[in-house]
């Protein structure tokens, strides 16, 4: 597990494009901080500001094309299967890659916000962290699960281009209220109750506000954990029945 | 012999199609197995089984004695393969075979420029996606070779190569196979390429083993005539057909005679001809082949 790990990760950290891609947005980010100051140190507007609530979209989506669909386009599945990995071993090592890579990125994001305000003199201070880092960890959660809800069709389908916009479809809120909207139907609430506290979003956004508090909310955790465990569940036998392509 | 892969009874069928059928075959330690057969006909699927990639509906697979399927996964680490290209596009030659050389978890990091420096690629430095196809078989082959693995199968490895990297490839693998004992089991299109490499050969056709021959005996197969160069040709058949009651030749457009009787008996030929004064020029021994071999196993060309 440690080789495949270690490989997945020199090869994406050797890949250019990702670079020059994070360059340009923080570079973009730096005009839209120069273009919004001083409204943008406001807490109230970060939270309202659309450019936070697209970060799984931002960062989470080339992320995920490197860590998943490279390996599609380039056919690298089979030659790993063929060195006597399962592929339950490949999406595990996937996903421990892909919560690595996404921490270490929103940490980025994280130094690289309070730099650049420092830098620009935004005038930053211990509540806009507080409010920045609260989003970081919603943003964290969300992009670590859309990953994992997606790889179902990333390995069913094994289409780089359709798993790529079914990660963005599911990242815009577009899913999430029609999500909503059914769970409110009186046809699933006169069954089984509320469940709209149970989507993912909403899971996530309890457990970054419980933090922000200093609280550990155990229970958004483990409703969390429970989300990764079936969406794993269901890509590894969706993986062990689809055929590699080569 | 040692048997270092053997396929017993092995069946594959995709709904109503049976890819592979009931398929027996053998790989000793230190063949160079050339897998002969035209699209379609199950090589990819019975690689795929081997590396398995895919399950198989019925039948058996051991590779190196391993027969559990733990074993068998154990085993593959040893085997090593080269399928179209598996490379990453963004990455160079060094960075792509240093990938799979972490992911093998070799540890010794010079492995990767002695494959490279073996394939002629140790000094490209641009990226994958610009390498024309001859670079792109030449870094398959290089990644196959990592580690020095005990089987390494290739698919089509000289596909889109120019001669002198032909003649290259056809080296290595004949020098791996010598001085590293590594077998190969190898397809190709390029039949007369595939002759002058392996040592056995497996015909498959609609997803069934026809044969499996070693070189040795494909050579004795295969030699079908004796070509016969005189200054008398109607002297030496009226010799032929009277003394020797040969009746299976014919007049080629080179004026020679092609005898089909006698194969194994040319010294025969030669004092007939002599002792009754017709000069012989020349006798030789005319074979057919590999793919004229196939496609009479296979049943004419309108099979294939």
């Amino acid at each position: 597990m440690h080789n495949y790990i270690r490989a997945e990760l020199y090869r994406i950290f050797h890949k250019k494009g990702l670079y020059i891609y994070f360059v340009i947005l923080s570079l973009l980010y730096v005009v839209s901080v120069l273009m919004r100051s001083p409204i943008f140190s406001s807490p109230v507007a970060v939270s309202d500001s659309y450019i936070f609530a697209l970060l799984p979209f931002f960062i989470g989506g080339p992320l995920f094309a490197s860590i998943y669909n490279d390996d599609l386009n380039a056919r690298t599945l089979p030659p790993i299967i063929g060195f006597g990995r399962s592929k339950v071993f490949i999406a595990l090592c996937k996903l421990l890659v892909t919560i690595v890579m996404v921490v270490l990125h929103y940490l980025l994001v994280f130094v690289g916000f309070c730099a650049i305000h420092l830098l620009l003199r935004t005038g930053i201070d211990h509540i806009l962290v507080s409010t920045i880092l609260e989003m970081l960890i919603e943003s964290i959660l969300l992009t670590i699960g859309f990953i994992l809800v997606t790889n179902i069709v990333t390995y069913g389908i094994q289409k780089p281009t359709f798993s790529i916009v079914a990660y963005l479809i599911l990242c815009m809120e577009l899913i999430s209220d029609m999500v909503k909207n059914i769970l409110q139907s009186s046809m699933i609430s006169n069954i089984f109750g509320d469940l709209t506290g149970y989507t993912l979003p909403r899971i996530a956004s309890r457990f970054s506000e419980g933090i922000a508090a200093s609280k550990f909310d155990a229970m958004a955790f483990i409703q969390y954990l429970i989300y990764l465990l079936v969406a794993f569940s269901i890509l590894s036998i969706v993986f062990n029945k689809k055929e590699l392509e080569f | 012999m040692n048997k270092i892969i053997e396929i017993k009874d092995i069946t594959k069928k995709y709904k109503s199609i049976t890819a592979v059928d009931k398929v027996n075959l053998t790989v000793n330690k230190g063949d160079i197995y050339g897998l002969v057969g035209k699209n379609g006909a199950g090589k990819t699927t019975l690689f795929k089984l081997i590396m398995g990639l895919i399950p198989q509906d019925s039948g058996q697979i051991i590779i190196e004695s391993s027969d559990s399927k733990k074993k068998i996964s154990l085993a593959r680490r040893k085997l090593s393969f080269m399928i179209g290209s598996s490379f990453f596009p963004y990455l160079s030659a060094h960075e792509n075979i240093e990938y799979y050389r972490r992911l093998k978890g070799i540890p010794n990091s010079d492995e990767t420029k002695r494959v490279l420096k073996m394939l002629k690629l140790d000094n490209v430095k641009k990226p994958f996606k610009h390498f024309s196809m001859g670079m792109k078989q030449r870094l398959g082959l290089a990644s196959a070779l990592l580690g020095s693995p005990d089987i390494i199968i290739l698919d089509e490895p000289v596909n889109g190569l120019d001669p002198e990297g032909i003649t290259e490839i056809r080296r290595i693998i004949k020098k791996m196979n010598k001085e590293h004992g590594i077998t190969f089991i190898i397809s190709s299109h390029i039949l007369s390429e595939l002759e002058l490499t392996a040592t056995k050969f497996g015909f498959i056709d609609h997803g069934k083993l026809l044969m499996e021959i070693s070189s040795e005996d494909l050579y004795q197969n295969t030699q079908k005539s004796l070509v016969l160069q005189v200054n008398d040709v109607q002297k030496a058949i009226i010799l032929l057909e009277t003394q020797l009651n040969a009746k299976n030749y014919k007049i080629n457009r080179f004026n020679e005679i092609e005898l089909h009787d006698f194969i194994e008996a040319p010294d025969k030929i030669s004092e007939l001809l002599m002792k009754n004064g017709v000069k012989l020029y020349k006798l030789e021994k005319k074979g057919m082949t590999l793919e004229n071999y196939y496609m009479e196993l296979i049943g004419g060309e309108q099979n294939a």
